[in-house]
């Protein structure tokens, strides 16, 4: 039981996959303009990163070694078509806003290295505790980008006037300022944890 | 050898059952993502032309000229206005308008399909207040003035080449028709 | 003695210092900003003032975080810094976009990478180019000299449109529209003779820079070949400004001789790229950042011979 947990929360903090693992950046910086956004790419591959997880655990007796990559591949596809055309029927503006970046999921660094790193030795609890996790962190750092970003670049959160009379900072919305924000918040993260573990 | 064959066979495998749960999603969500696509066509058609004036389209291409579609009021064979696409270079890109007209020549709406122009500049054509300034006014007498189309603060070219296009292509259509 | 290049090793030690190569550079900066003010009036004065102070202040909570001495900060490099900033700005810009310009120079463009000597980036470039992507109408606002009939904004020479009203003589006096600092070519170059006269400059990157674009945009600029203006797209714009004080910036060019020629050059090229072709009107600050950044490899292939060695 103790052992899940800890799968859970290396997810989320100790080795979170944005701000720890520096995986997946590229949706990361193309996506986290506004929470909205953030939330529904970050649900999207939760969803996929379970899914994979899983199954892949599930069957990963069966799979010989040396064709586990394009098995692996087609199982984490497989989830993602499952999510695109979920969205595309069922969340229109969500799948138009995130564009590419939902089918991109497919080569999304973190959930082939979970598959590879975790689901394939371990068993199928573990598993989805570490996709959970992991999804959950993932989903938490891009909120966390997108807070900063939607605030500054448009003065808004989730949609709704937050600042008003203000000058929306346009460099914090377009992407050299999610390189910026996503810099500075690992800066200070590493700050902080540094602290704590001096004190 | 017979390696070859068992990996062969078990790709085969998970593929076969990916396949066939895609297959299962794809039926599951068709026909909804069909009702989307259309919506947001008509959405769109919509928002350049209402209903009151005339809530049918068709089609009418024309040899070299742009894309256009003829606007009918329900089972009426009277043509009530134009939808059409107007399209010009503007500061950094070409900038693609969807705009509805009347018969008379009169805007009933445009909407910016593409552009590419700077941010926060150019690309402020988009932007309600700078669009909703063409609706309800003639088509050949669009221009940039006090009391006419404001142009957007140092966007002067992106403004202009907007303007030009609906009205090149909106004058030459309604010179042009032929019914 | 008065001789200082900047070069690669073996080194004479000479007694200038930072601090006396920063406030020289200061000075000859002032005539540039005397001219600006009298042309556009004293919202240049309070455009110059906010950003220097703003950059100063900065500088200063920056050392203290730091850990460092703070008094560092009177070796003139911020106030450089904050000058060359609203140097970069149009003279009507609202009261909040120098004071922003200059903590963004100061924190993201100089004391993230570890302050003066560390930076790959010109500070103030950092923050005009910030300032450029964030508030592009404030940053286009263009202001006309205070004794023209109509005093609201215009475009700048060398936006598309305007090119053909001005005479040479208008922009090489500053009888136009633009940024504080850069309007009166003239002005300028009484501050570059002093450099060039102290040694604190030298002209490859200047002059090949500026060739570089006056010959692209002879070539290129306007409708078939050989037909632009090379004169022209030198005076317009903020070229002799940033070719002669900021693509010069030691921490941020190359060392060799060598070196500076392909900076200067690959400044001009990218510069005259975005005048003709990009979305921006004006792209020296770009260029210079673009080519800050290729500074390492630059230098990585443009090493002297060694002192002593033989050559094989």
């Amino acid at each position: 039981m103790k052992k899940l947990f800890k799968e859970f929360f290396k997810g989320i903090g100790s080795e979170n996959p944005t701000f720890r693992l520096i995986l997946g950046l590229c949706p990361t910086l193309a996506v986290s303009t506004s929470v909205i956004n953030g939330i529904g790419m970050g649900a999207a591959a939760t969803f996929v990163l379970i899914g994979s997880n899983m199954i892949i655990s599930l069957v990963r007796r069966f799979i010989p070694d040396e064709i586990r990559i394009p098995c692996f591949i087609v199982i984490i596809a497989t989830f993602v078509t499952i999510v695109e055309l979920t969205m595309k029927a069922y969340a229109p503006e969500l799948s138009k806003a995130l564009g590419i970046f939902v089918p991109l999921i497919v080569v999304n660094c973190i959930v082939l290295g979970r598959a590879e790193a975790f689901a394939c030795k371990q068993g199928v609890l573990a598993s989805i505790m570490d996709a959970l996790g992991m999804g959950l962190g993932f989903t938490l750092a891009l909120v966390l980008i997108s807070v900063v970003r939607e605030l500054l670049g448009s003065g808004t959160l989730a949609g709704f006037l937050i600042i008003k009379n203000f000058e929306p900072v346009l460099y914090i919305a377009l992407a050299p300022g999610a390189l910026l924000v996503i810099g500075l918040l690992i800066g200070g993260i590493n700050y902080i944890s540094r602290k704590g573990r001096a004190a | 050898m017979k390696n070859i064959l068992r990996f062969a066979f078990i790709l085969f495998l998970v593929n076969l059952i990916a396949a066939s749960v895609l297959a299962g999603t794809y039926n599951l969500t068709k026909s909804r993502i069909e009702e989307q696509e259309r919506l947001a066509q008509e959405q769109a058609l919509k928002q350049v032309m209402p209903e009151e004036i005339g809530d049918r389209l068709e089609l009418a291409a024309k040899d070299g000229a742009a894309k256009y579609w003829k606007v009918f009021k329900q089972d009426s064979a009277q043509v009530r206005g134009y939808v059409f696409i107007a399209k010009r270079y503007g500061y950094s890109s070409v900038i693609e308008t969807m705009v509805g007209m009347k018969k008379d020549g009169t805007i009933t709406g445009i909407k910016v399909l593409s552009q590419n122009e700077t941010p926060g500049l150019g690309a402020k054509i988009t932007e309600p207040y700078f669009i909703k300034q063409f609706v309800n006014r003639d088509i050949n007498a669009l221009e940039l003035s006090k009391n006419n189309i404001h142009a957007i603060t140092g966007a002067t070219i992106s403004s202009r080449a907007i303007l030009g296009s609906i009205k090149f292509s909106g004058t030459e259509m309604l010179n042009n028709k032929n019914e | 003695m008065n001789k200082f290049t900047v070069s690669p090793s073996p080194h004479i030690k000479s007694d200038n210092t930072t601090k006396k190569i920063m406030w020289a550079v200061v000075l000859s900066l002032m005539p540039s900003g005397v001219a600006g003010i009298y042309i556009f009036g004293l919202s240049s004065l309070n455009v110059i003032v906010l950003s220097i102070l703003s950059c100063f202040f900065t500088e200063a909570v920056f050392l203290k975080l730091r850990n460092k001495d703070a008094k560092t900060v009177l070796d003139g490099s911020a106030i450089l810094t904050g000058l060359l900033l609203a140097y970069n700005l149009p003279p009507g810009v609202p009261f909040w976009i120098p004071v922003v310009g200059g903590a963004v120079s100061i924190v993201l463009g100089k004391q993230l990478f570890g302050g003066l000597g560390q930076n790959i980036f010109n500070p103030a470039l950092v923050g005009r180019a910030f300032l450029q992507i964030s508030w592009p109408v404030y940053l286009t606002a263009w202001k006309n000299p205070k004794w023209w009939p109509d005093a609201v904004s215009t475009a700048t020479p060398l936006a598309k449109e305007g090119s053909s009203h001005f005479s040479y003589m208008d922009l090489f006096l500053g009888n136009r529209s633009g940024c504080i600092g850069e309007v009166c070519v003239a002005a300028l170059l009484i501050g570059v003779l002093f450099l060039l006269v102290t040694k604190i400059i030298s002209l490859e990157i200047p002059l090949s820079f500026i060739g570089t674009v006056g010959i692209i945009s002879w070539i290129f600029g306007k409708q078939g070949f050989f037909k632009g203006d090379f004169l022209f797209s030198v005076l317009a714009g903020g070229l002799i400004l940033g070719a002669f004080f900021m693509a010069t910036d030691y921490v941020t060019s190359p060392l060799t001789k060598k070196g500076k020629i392909i900076f200067g050059i690959g400044c001009g090229i990218i510069t005259a790229i975005i005048r003709l072709r990009g979305s921006y009107p004006e792209g020296v600050c770009y260029s210079i950042l673009f080519m800050n950044a290729a500074v390492p490899i630059i230098d990585r292939f443009t090493k002297v011979r060694k002192y002593g060695l033989v050559k094989k």
